[in-house]
């Protein structure tokens, strides 16, 4: 077991590991210039590949889901087929442009018929009526079908992909077969959402380092992510890929809950967040990848939008949806074990609520920061060795624009 | 909160002493928040302080049941304690019902499961 003791470490780690990242201060440009927004949406966010939901949302032929999706300019049908296959379709008639399904979800969709006119179409997108096509000059239906969009999916995660100019596996890199069965055990069991008036890469780099943990968190969270050992909540390791990244988290032993906490700690089989460690071998070797008893979860980031983070018994998964360039909607995910009894329920009900008022606490920074930065008294962002996320993500997002990856 | 409460119902018969708090048994998530917010600090106290002291005796019987076969009774003792969990943290770290320092505004949360 290669534990690295990260709090025993004085020197500078990743921005040496990473030396090609630099030392110098962020340019605030992309986060608050419109023409850059619009850049990004073509030249990042059409290429890229963006989760739109979990296939077993959809377990049955006909089931379908409706996510609008302002980034990408349009609105995808996501649907099973009587193939069993998940398709994505731009929820658009062919005909006159009629939007065809209205936000939410629903199941048992035989056909998928406009409104309008009645202009029907399969689950394939293949349009099978047209009412009077005969009043159609020089018309073949088969040149109607509805307009797919790529779709792949990885561990149940439903990816879209506009303009896709590599596969889903290319876009993930070496993460696609790290996590083995690993999402399979857990059940959607939480799922809250909010937007807020920021650029999308203030939430992220907000939560993509922990330095912010012992002051931001320093009540909810106490001294679960920061300890005597470790008093800035500095990872246990960082691995950065061309794309995307991973971190593991320290945990703290030490940390002592609540007296309800703790009530939620005792009555679940194991204790969920924030509790540390669950280092055994129902983890995948690729979470907590040096097994460090000192854990609390491991945070992969997919650029540009897509986050997990995933621990021994629960994951969460967040998803950042840009909006305009001042403006993101937020949703995050919670999965746990199906619960087997009352007391499993009690326990995770706290990781759930504690959740939603931890994140208030993250947000709490997010619409000021975008403020402030739009004032210009202040054009850079100076990034410490534990924000090495952040340069990473930039170092991505302009090798994107610039067609250096 | 009396849309969601469950108003006149019954408690398991070892727990009935704590009917005064059914306005506690509150089956979703998004309105156990809200209640957080609706009441004030003395009742959360008082639900709490009642609680606390009985949670392993409720817990001991509701863990003794089939989660899928849960009584309308047991039901609403189990919501009891998932209110008790939401209202926990005002008691424990905050001393009011919310965060004492600035936070995202709570409207702007939707809670949907």
């Amino acid at each position: 077991m290669n534990v690295i003791d990260t709090h025993l470490d004085p020197n500078l780690r990743y921005v040496k590991q990473y030396s090609e990242l630099g030392t110098g201060p962020i340019s605030t440009e992309s986060y608050i210039s419109p023409e850059f927004f619009e850049r990004e949406k073509s030249l990042v966010f059409r290429k890229a590949w963006l989760a739109v939901c979990r296939d077993d949302e959809l377990p049955n032929a006909g089931d379908y889901k409706v996510v609008d999706v302002p980034i990408l300019d349009t609105s995808l049908i996501i649907i099973r087929g009587r193939d069993g296959v998940v398709r994505g379709f731009h929820n658009v008639c062919t005909h006159r442009c009629n939007k065809l399904l209205q936000s939410g979800s629903g199941t048992d969709k035989r056909a998928i018929s406009c409104n309008f006119h009645g202009w029907t179409f399969d689950l394939t997108g293949k349009l099978v009526d047209c009412p009077a096509q005969e009043l159609f000059v020089d018309f073949d239906r088969s040149e109607h079908n509805l307009v797919p969009i790529a779709l792949e999916v990885w561990e149940g995660f439903v990816f879209v992909s506009r303009e896709p100019d590599r596969t889903l596996e290319q876009w993930l890199g070496p993460i696609h077969g790290r996590y083995g069965n690993y999402f399979n055990r857990f059940k959607l069991a939480g799922y809250f959402s909010t937007t807020m008036k920021t650029n999308w890469k203030i939430i992220v780099d907000a939560n993509n380092e922990a330095y912010h943990a012992p002051t931001l968190h320093r009540v909810n969270l106490r001294d679960a992510a920061a300890g005597k050992d470790n008093p800035h909540a500095r990872f246990n390791s960082v691995r950065l890929y061309d794309l995307n990244c991973e971190m593991s988290l320290w945990g703290n032993p030490d940390y002592r809950p609540t007296p309800v906490e703790g009530l939620g700690f005792r009555y679940a089989d194991r204790p969920l967040w924030p509790a540390t460690g669950g280092v055994d071998d129902v983890l995948p070797p690729g979470i907590n990848p040096n097994r460090d008893p000192r854990w609390i979860f491991d945070l992969l980031v997919v650029f540009p939008t897509f986050n997990l983070l995933m621990a021994r018994d629960y994951y969460l998964w967040v998803q950042y949806w840009p909006i305009s360039v001042g403006e993101t909607k937020i949703e995050l995910f919670t999965y746990l074990e199906p619960a087997k009894k009352p007391g499993d329920l009690f326990a995770q009900e706290y990781m759930l609520c504690h959740m939603h008022d931890t994140q208030r606490e993250d947000w709490s920074t997010v619409e000021g920061t975008y403020e402030m930065m739009r004032s210009g008294a202040v054009k850079e962002l100076t990034l410490n060795d534990e924000e090495i996320i952040i340069r990473h993500n930039q170092r991505v997002l302009h090798g994107l624009m610039e067609g250096r990856l | 909160m009396s849309e969601t409460a469950v108003a006149g119902g019954q408690l398991p018969p070892a727990f009935k002493d704590l009917e005064p708090f059914l306005c506690w048994s509150i089956p979703s998530r998004a309105d156990r928040f809200k209640a957080r917010f609706a009441f004030s600090m003395d009742d959360i106290r008082r639900f709490y302080e009642t609680m606390l002291p009985r949670f392993d005796e409720i817990m001991t019987y509701l863990n003794s049941k089939p989660l899928d076969a849960l009584s309308p009774e047991d039901q609403r003792l189990l919501w009891m304690t998932l209110s008790l969990v939401e209202i926990s943290r005002c008691v424990e770290l905050w001393n009011g019902n919310d965060m004492p320092y600035y936070a995202h505004p709570k409207e702007s949360l939707t809670i949907h499961i």
